[in-house]
């Protein structure tokens, strides 16, 4: 490309661009309007967004005149009275006499007890054999690698034997005019059986089509077995072990069923709703902290820091 | 056309270009249509120089599609080690929720070890755990999950040990770590499959859903009267998952005399929360134990940075380095 050709070019696309500017300005007179419309709109959401801004800021400044101040009370968060912090009492009094066991079911004590003996058996045999156990992971992993690669070849073979047999079926289709119609007639009842959801038909077909039973699954398990002998068995202390954890877990699910059992107790002996009565015990909690620490309580009522302190020993006791 | 009007369209085009070109995306958020809706608040961010209002309960949008920009470039990132960074960022929203801060960590699972740590007192009577008793080498520990009384709610694996049984609820989901240390998202259908919990060393469950997997606001946090009180204010807690597979954790702190108040539990409802997640980019996300609860702990070169709840709580997420 010569340099003239360059120059006319970036000449020709100068004026191009000069064009360009003033079409878009000469068209958008009208354009203009809808924009200067746009600008006049963009000032007018400021505006609005700067009388956002100083409500924030007068909302944000007033929390900080007043930062320990109580919540707003409505159907859910109560004001702590003195006669509703003794509803509080009464259930959380009920609630921990579920998990004292005073019911007739066994105490939470007792649960974690049971469990963690349970655990530490197991932990304990674990431990006494882990050699044993350490030998059996070995074997039985070297065991489950053989099997898998007996089962992946098994299977192999299966499907290879599969494809050469339906290969055979489609030629015979080709070649057999009754027996391809037979085979149309079968397709035709199969789907029928299967829009009506009628498995059992739908293999007795296939298995007539096929000209027999199929293999059933468990072949491939009894070519690993045959090729690698069965799964070692696990050392005694290992199932004990075993045995031990599933009873701890179990354990760990009843002791989550009285905890259960104990809030619901707290909540129908409160005569609370449950989200009044959540909200208050978790209110009540976050007093009994701030005062632990000697820290000032706050989000309370004057009212609310009179009637939690006069009953702050029986809260404590139950809580 | 005169000369003086033909240079006074030329200036109003330029200054349209101009502000057309600056004027910022619009919010990646799908506008919900109107509704019987959710109690009248807002959500406003210090953007550093002035209150911006990012949220409205009547405009709230249905999907979040990607962060809000002001909510998004309010937050100051600094980094606590590899793979975990944090900052805060300072909101202020309707009654209680007047003056609050946000506390955000973003952990990438590929660069650090995610494990579950658990307290109890002697004789497992009550929870334990606090900030306070994160193990030394934690570069971020959090509470998780939900707890009745001193167990945790729900799916508990620990080391790889199913401890507690999966619960179930429409809203509710799981969080796993795998042995490859991939964190999976479970929803509720899907965590009582054994398949899927296979593989699994470490998990959680917790509730409510803030974000399904696309971003999408759980239709009982868009309305009242569908088993979630959308008007309750709280500190609030949550989990969240960007695009990129990292996690993002949020605590709200009642922001009004510093950090002295931080640990009262007034804060955003859980419509709010769920939109500051969005906001933040969230792709899913889940609530834990917010309220008196809520606590967590950041260590990066300038120190060991806490946020305390009023509760000792049975578990914890603990980040720390990968070996």
């Amino acid at each position: 490309m010569s340099y003239a050709y360059s120059t006319r070019a970036r000449a020709f696309s100068r004026r191009g661009i000069a064009a360009a500017v003033v079409a878009s300005l000469a068209v958008p007179f009208h354009g203009a309007h809808a924009q200067l419309g746009g600008l006049v709109k963009k000032a007018k959401d400021r505006v609005v967004e700067q009388q956002v801004a100083n409500q924030v800021e007068k909302r944000v400044n007033r929390a900080a005149s007043n930062p320990g101040a109580p919540p707003k009370f409505d159907d859910v968060t109560l004001e702590l009275t003195n006669d509703r912090v003794s509803q509080i009492i009464r259930g959380l009094s009920a609630g921990r006499a579920v998990l004292d066991g005073t019911n007739g079911s066994p105490s939470r004590a007792t649960l974690i007890a049971q469990r963690d003996q349970a655990a530490n058996q197991s932990a304990d045999l674990a431990q006494k054999n882990s050699k044993a156990i350490d030998a059996y992971t070995v074997k039985r992993d070297e065991s489950q690698r053989c099997r898998n690669d007996a089962i992946h070849a098994s299977r192999e073979k299966r499907q290879q034997a599969n494809d050469q047999r339906m290969k055979e079926l489609q030629a015979k289709a080709m070649s057999d005019p009754a027996f391809r119609e037979k085979a149309i007639a079968m397709a035709q009842k199969m789907a029928v059986a299967q829009q009506k959801g009628d498995t059992a038909e739908v293999h007795r077909l296939m298995i007539e089509l096929n000209g027999g039973a199929p293999e059933s699954d468990n072949v491939d398990s009894l070519a690993a077995d045959k090729a690698c002998g069965s799964l070692p068995a696990q050392p005694a202390a290992m199932v004990q072990s075993e045995k031990l954890n599933a009873l701890a877990n179990k354990l760990t699910e009843s002791i989550r069923q009285l905890e259960q059992q104990a809030a619901e107790t707290e909540v129908k002996e409160s005569k609370l709703t449950e989200r009044q009565y959540q909200m208050a015990r978790e209110r009540v909690e976050a007093y009994l902290s701030a005062v632990k620490y000697n820290a000032e309580p706050g989000g309370f009522s004057a009212g609310e820091r009179q009637a939690l302190g006069a009953h702050r020993a029986d809260l404590e006791k139950v809580m | 056309m005169p000369v003086r009007a033909w240079r006074g369209a030329v200036r109003v085009a330029a200054i349209a270009f101009v502000a057309i070109a600056a004027t910022p995306l619009r919010p990646a958020a799908d506008r919900a249509p109107a509704r019987a809706g959710l109690p009248p608040s807002s959500l406003a961010v210090w953007t550093g120089k002035a209150w911006r209002e990012w949220w409205r309960s009547d405009e709230a949008p249905d999907r979040w599609r990607g962060p809000h920009n002001a909510v998004a470039d309010a937050v100051r990132w600094r980094t606590a080690a590899d793979g975990v960074e944090w900052g805060e960022l300072r909101l202020a929203g309707s009654g209680e929720a007047r003056r609050l801060r946000a506390v955000v960590v973003r952990i990438d699972p590929r660069l650090v070890r995610l494990r579950l740590d658990t307290a109890f007192t002697a004789g497992g009577e009550r929870a334990a755990w606090t900030v306070d008793d994160a193990r030394p080498d934690a570069i971020m520990a959090v509470n998780v999950g939900q707890f009745v009384r001193t167990l945790p709610w729900g799916w508990v694996v620990l080391d790889g040990h199913q401890f507690l049984a999966p619960g179930s609820g429409p809203l509710t989901t799981a969080i796993a770590v795998d042995s490859s240390g991939a964190v999976r998202w479970i929803g509720p259908d899907s965590v009582k499959d054994a398949s899927v919990r296979r593989g699994v060393v470490a998990a959680f469950q917790s509730y409510p859903t803030l974000l399904t997997a696309d971003g999408e606001i759980p239709a009982p946090l868009r309305e009242p009267g569908r088993g979630i009180d959308v008007e309750h204010r709280d500190a609030r807690l949550g989990l969240g998952a960007l695009p990129d597979g990292r996690l993002l954790a949020v605590l709200t702190r009642f922001d009004a005399l510093g950090e002295s108040l931080g640990s009262i539990p007034f804060g955003p409802t859980i419509p709010e929360f769920a939109a500051l997640m969005g906001a933040l980019g969230a792709r899913q996300a889940v609530a834990l134990d917010g309220g008196i609860s809520g606590q967590m702990l950041v260590r990066d070169a300038d120190g060991t940075h806490t946020w305390r709840g009023l509760r000792k709580v049975p578990m914890a997420l603990v980040v720390t380095r990968k070996q």
